[in-house]
């Protein structure tokens, strides 16, 4: 295996293709960083180009886009509260609010080391049991599916603060708005209003640059006299001691093990991960209730799962041809673009190509965080630009990022749509988080749960009596009832509380 | 409005879409006798029916709390939000910046891209300033060169086929 990637080593230690994986990280990178591009999005335009390569150099600047389109997002999710891409989504939580406590340095420090070395440990891993774990994963059924996306859904408790009922709800409201469109399996139009338009369903990038980005845009118009921050660049301090970078040490090995995970699962990527690594750091805080104010745990907890799930994702599609996020389903595009068979048996035939992606990751991964830390004063300036004119810009690549999709002006509709959409829930103060993850995860926990009931011959059995499933449901539900006993107890709590002040007075 | 009347009302109209939804799913087309298992209308019945318990648990809540000043701690965050102020409301630039995005997004397959968004950069940037008529050559500039910049990147660059319109 040393051998095999020392050889992918040298097929792409050219200075051709080393500057096409410097140029796929810088690209990468901006089209992450800015809100509405994404890494999805940057694959795809590139693919085209890659056509007149050897696989090697196609693949290598596909895997530099990946890297840097992932990492990207966490600029302007520091900077200015916007997730770049899905998977920063909860870097903005704990990031923007550190920016405006004037620890923005800190923020990107801590952002960039756990991106770098949550990207290492998952390339490593993909390196070592890509092959063998594809065997078991071969085992995985739709009954097995079904459970691990109940699982995944039921950690919308945790993202939904103080009203639990709202966090559900919208998480529901995600899946239903997945269900516009045609029926997974038989393909029958829902919710169509007989326009055909509607067919393909939305697309998961207008609904996601409308949640987060339109609606931010709606708000600020809404408030009057939001303006920019005014931040002195030379005050920012990068420099963070090493003891607070060990203080983070299991938070990042939690992130970087469930990072791993989601992304090995197919279907789920980034986007999931660093939402689900979010809340089990913010649940085995030692001060939960730092987060969200602007703690570094929160950062590195996003950050590192993000970028470990490159690695995941990866797991699946080069040992089984399975794409794990959206992303990696462009790269399988590409590897049937250079005539490479994906599946079991892609590493046993293309051993150079495989070894060769591999090494352009693991150096993609080191571009990626020079490229971050000497750029950072220069991402740092985005502060000082005013938001009356940083917002309508960012609103037109909305626009480019939702047509550039699929060609059409249904997605830009559907974008503003859902930036309403957003804007109301905001208002009435149901957090978005949980509509997303249902968004991604209800067309899949349909998917399996039909595919498994054509399997069983209409039993419902299986689900329970397989024995992973029968595990992940039954971590399902021993999670769903401590967080009901733990705000049961809280309520009560301050039901006391309050109790007393009457009682006072 | 006070935080319990607001759910009230969000349980009352989410419980409406999800009898809504719910009765829609019985127009869903299908096989004759389709295979074994559940159909397309049964995922959907199932996530409507849901909806409808958890809006009205919404209302439920929000009645019993009806007079209570609760304490509201932000979803994403876990900060608690402070009750804001009505009159730092501006539901005028607020409407005004809907409708200036929905005419974008009309006008963009008629006029073009480009033409569109050097309109829609000018008249959102101007409000997002508070009508500061002094920034107006700014605002403009700055709106001609970023539309002609994102026209040309994505469509020479990454060969998005952005709208031309008219001017194709």
């Amino acid at each position: 295996m040393i051998q095999s990637l020392l050889e992918g080593f040298g097929n792409v230690l050219s200075i051709s293709t080393i500057l096409l994986i410097l140029g796929g990280t810088i690209l990468g990178l901006i089209f992450g960083s800015i809100p509405g591009l994404t890494a999805t999005m940057a694959v795809a335009i590139c693919l085209p180009i890659t056509y007149g390569m050897n696989p090697i150099a196609g693949m290598s600047l596909l895997m530099g886009l990946y890297i840097g389109g992932v990492s990207g997002g966490l600029i302007p999710a520091i900077l200015l509260k916007l997730p770049g891409t899905p998977s920063s989504i909860a870097t903005t939580f704990d990031g923007y609010p550190l920016a405006q406590k004037g620890e923005a340095g800190k923020a990107f420090s801590f952002a960039i080391i756990a991106s770098f070395l949550g990207g290492l440990v998952s390339i490593l891993l993909l390196i070592m049991v890509a092959p063998p774990l594809g065997q078991v994963a071969l085992k995985f059924g739709p009954y097995e599916y079904f459970a691990i996306v109940i699982f995944s859904l039921t950690l919308i408790a945790s993202l939904s603060g103080d009203s639990l009922p709202k966090g559900i709800l919208s998480g529901l409201l995600g899946i239903g708005f997945a269900m516009v469109g045609s029926a997974p399996i038989d393909a029958f139009p829902r919710f169509t209003f007989g326009i055909s338009a509607f067919d393909a369903g939305f697309d998961l990038m207008p609904v996601l640059i409308g949640l987060f980005a339109i609606s931010e845009i709606l708000l600020v118009a809404e408030k009057r006299g939001y303006q920019a921050l005014k931040v002195n660049i030379k005050k920012i301090n990068y420099k963070v001691p090493l003891k607070e970078y060990l203080e983070e040490k299991w938070n990042f090995v939690r992130s970087a093990a469930i990072g791993i995970g989601i992304g090995i699962l197919p279907g789920i990527g980034g986007g999931t991960a660093n939402l689900i690594a979010y809340a089990a750091a913010k649940n085995s805080a030692k001060k939960p209730e730092e987060y969200g104010k602007g703690t570094p745990g929160g950062v590195v907890a996003s950050e590192t799962s993000n970028n470990a799930a490159i690695g995941g994702a990866l797991i699946p599609l080069m040992s089984l041809g399975i794409p794990g996020d959206t992303v990696t389903a462009m790269l399988l595009g590409g590897l049937v673009l250079h005539g490479l068979q994906p599946g079991p048996l892609l590493i046993q035939n293309n051993a150079p190509v495989v070894y060769g992606i591999f090494a352009a990751l693991l150096i993609a991964n080191v571009f990626m965080a020079i490229l971050l830390f000497a750029g950072m004063r220069g991402f740092v300036r985005l502060l000082s630009i005013p938001q009356y004119i940083l917002l309508p810009i960012i609103m037109t690549l909305c626009v480019v990022g939702a047509y550039g999709v699929n060609n059409r002006m249904f997605d830009v509709y559907a974008l503003l749509f859902f930036g309403l959409i957003g804007y109301l829930m905001l208002k009435v103060r149901i957090p978005l988080t949980p509509l997303v993850l249902g968004f991604i995860l209800g067309p899949l926990l349909e998917t399996n749960l039909r595919r498994g009931l054509m399997l069983s011959q209409g039993d419902f059995m299986p689900f329970v009596t397989q024995p992973i499933a029968a595990l992940f449901l039954l971590v399902t539900v021993v999670s769903v009832g401590w967080k009901i006993y733990k705000s049961f107890k809280a309520k009560q709590k301050m039901k006391e509380s309050n109790e007393k002040v009457a009682y006072d007075n | 409005m006070v935080q319990s009347k607001v759910d009230f009302i969000t349980g009352g109209v989410i419980a409406a879409v999800a009898a809504i939804m719910f009765i829609m799913t019985f127009s869903f087309e299908e096989f004759a006798g389709a295979g074994v298992g559940v159909g397309v209308e049964f995922m959907p019945r199932v996530i409507a029916v849901l909806m409808l318990i958890t809006a009205v648990v919404i209302m439920i809540n929000a009645y019993r709390n009806r007079d209570k000043q609760i304490k509201v701690i932000d979803g994403e965050t876990g900060l608690e939000v402070e009750e804001e102020d009505p009159n730092s409301k501006n539901y005028k630039k607020l409407s005004i910046s809907l409708g200036a995005m929905i005419i974008y997004a009309i006008l963009t397959p008629f006029i073009g891209f480009l033409l569109s968004s050097i309109l829609y950069l000018i008249t959102q940037m101007f409000i997002l300033s508070d009508n500061d008529k002094k920034k107006l050559i700014v605002i403009g500039t700055i709106s001609i060169v970023m539309s002609v910049i994102v026209y040309f990147i994505f469509r020479n660059v990454f060969y998005v086929m952005l709208p031309q319109g008219i001017i194709g």
